[in-house]
């Protein structure tokens, strides 16, 4: 345990040393206070104008006002879905694209695999460390952002809505751990830093803009002009389809679960702690699922690849 | 009588078809410096690899300290130290950071000084807040070798120890071996191309040749066998084409 959590240790202090995580991690805090912003501005700007209309009714003596907007607290923060969909996978794709690649590249592999550290130990402290990086960051955005939502917005939230967006990090975190699994898998296979960096970058654009795009082509596709009554019908089957390919890509899982959380699907606001609670589960399980795959066939590569100490 | 240092029988490695180490059949006993010689691809690195549990054999033995290499791995580590050929451990990180992570990996107890008796045996107390991503090659050597003797290692592997250093940087990785050797007791085991380095260190030397020993013996058991005026790259290239079942035909 101790040497786990020795590598553990020492990834998070590299990695807070690193220029380029550095960076990415500033352009994200960054957004998420633009995000803030943007959403605080946008929700007054809809409260004045309803204000400045119901001062003018009333004025002309109209009795019969309108309904004041329904304003969701937690919809100011929901840029941070596409926040966590790009910024975070690319962040989590700087972390672990260098794991092994670039010990295998200086021979620093070779000098800790000679320590009394069994090949498991050396990964699982990698995983646990720059898990830890991603945890810690996701942490800092939430209270980021509950500072920002009452210094900006002068929004104070509730008990649940700051359960909603806890809730949305847990998401964040099965989300962006996916792609730190798969770089780092990527990572003991391929030799060169570069090329593990780039194969990440296009499965993550694949998942996250490919497939969901690939879906919503056949989703449009699979319409029927019924000749008799000239209504467009849905194809049952095809539907079925776009929604499976849909079920491929942990982004759109990652929108679908945040859109909820964060109060942006219609009706989702009113939606209890129990349907939450379970639809949040079943959203962290297929989220988590790629992460243990990659993870397992990481853990078996590694036990097997003599390949990486010699390279 | 102690184990020796490092013993091996018919230690085998196949890379696929390729025999990169052949039957290899060595003992250093311990206090050695022993100097392992042969062209490149001869098989050093992968005998270091071996012998270091890298690797693990296709056929045949070893161990290291009286550990078997392969059954008792982990005891065989904890006794070993490995500097290779280029040392660059992690750049964003100090020199202290970057011991203090290797010794938390063997276990060392008194971290920090421990970290302060390695440099000060290095001569180089004052490195340990720089971050080795500053280092020239020679002073990295350095940080290597200071990370290898962390955990008062009973035998130290040494892959090219002077490659890429200049004739002083050379001298003082020379002067620190022998001291390592005299002083505390640490077997060296080092893989080197240098003759020049081989006869100044060592006291017993093997040459292997496309995986094969071609002789292992206490340098001046080879040496003797020649007339005075042969030079050690006469004697290393005669080895090493014909090993020592031709000795006999040696000119002395």
């Amino acid at each position: 345990m101790n040497a786990i959590l020795t590598i553990a240790r020492k990834e998070i202090r590299a990695a807070f040393r690193n220029r380029m995580f550095v960076t990415i991690t500033i352009l994200f805090l960054a957004l998420s206070m633009l995000s803030v912003y943007i959403g605080s501005t946008t929700k007054r700007a809809e409260m004045r104008l309803y204000n400045e209309t119901v001062a003018m009714l009333t004025a002309q003596g109209v009795t019969a006002l309108p309904d004041a907007p329904e304003i969701h607290t937690l919809t100011i923060l929901s840029n941070l879905t596409e926040y966590v969909a790009i910024v975070g996978a690319i962040l989590a794709v700087v972390l672990g694209y260098n794991t092994l690649t670039e010990e295998k590249e200086t021979g620093g592999l070779r000098l800790i695999l000679s320590r009394p550290v069994y090949r498991d130990t050396l990964l699982t402290g990698k995983l646990l460390g720059n898990s830890a990086i991603i945890a810690i960051l996701l942490v800092a955005v939430l209270f980021f952002n509950l500072i920002l939502l009452v210094a900006i917005g002068g929004i104070w939230p509730t008990p649940g809505e700051v359960a909603r967006l806890s809730m949305f990090v847990v998401m964040a975190f099965a989300y962006m751990v996916i792609f730190l699994a798969v770089s780092m898998l990527l990572s003991i296979h391929m030799k060169s830093s570069a090329s593990v960096f780039l194969v990440s970058l296009v499965l993550w654009m694949a998942v996250s803009f490919v497939i969901p795009q690939m879906a919503e082509t056949q989703m449009a596709n699979s319409t029927v002009v019924n000749s008799v009554s000239g209504t467009t019908n849905q194809i049952p089957e095809d539907t079925a389809v776009s929604r499976t390919i849909d079920f491929l890509s942990p982004t759109w899982h990652l929108r679908a679960i945040g859109d909820q959380l964060l109060e942006v699907s219609p009706g989702s606001a009113a939606l209890g702690a129990g349907v939450l609670t379970v639809d949040s589960l079943k959203s962290l399980l297929v989220l988590l699922a790629p992460t243990l795959a990659a993870v397992a066939a990481g853990y078996i590569t590694f036990q097997r690849s003599e390949a990486l100490t010699l390279e | 009588m102690d184990n020796p240092a490092i013993e091996t029988h018919g230690l085998t490695r196949l890379y696929g078809d390729v025999v990169a180490l052949d039957h290899l059949t060595l003992t250093v006993p311990r206090g050695e410096i022993f100097g392992f010689l042969g062209h490149n691809g001869a098989g050093k690195t992968t005998t270091v690899s071996l012998l270091t549990t890298l690797i693990l054999p296709t056929s045949g033995s070893a161990s290291v300290c009286g550990h078997d290499i392969v059954r008792d791995n982990l005891a065989v580590r904890q006794c070993i130290g490995y500097v290779p050929e280029n040392v660059r451990l992690y750049n964003d990180l100090t020199v202290e950071e970057n011991l203090a992570f290797f010794a938390a990996l063997s276990g060392v107890e008194d971290i920090p000084g421990r970290i302060t008796e390695v440099l000060t045996l290095l001569d180089r107390i004052e490195w340990r807040n720089r971050r080795v991503g500053s280092f020239s090659k020679g002073m990295r050597q350095r940080v290597g070798i200071a990370q290898a003797l962390l955990h008062q290692p009973e035998v130290l592997f040494m892959d090219e120890p002077s490659s890429g250093l200049d004739p002083e940087g050379t001298q003082e990785i020379d002067e620190l071996i022998v001291r390592l050797n005299r002083e505390y007791g640490i077997t060296i085991f080092m893989n080197t191309h240098q003759l020049v380095q081989v006869t100044k260190l060592c006291t017993s030397i093997g040459i292997l040749n496309h995986g094969r020993l071609m002789v292992a013996d206490p340098l001046a058991n080879i040496t003797s066998r020649f007339a005075e005026d042969h030079s050690l790259e006469d004697i290393y290239l005669h080895f090493e084409r014909n090993g020592l079942a031709e000795k006999e035909q040696v000119p002395a």
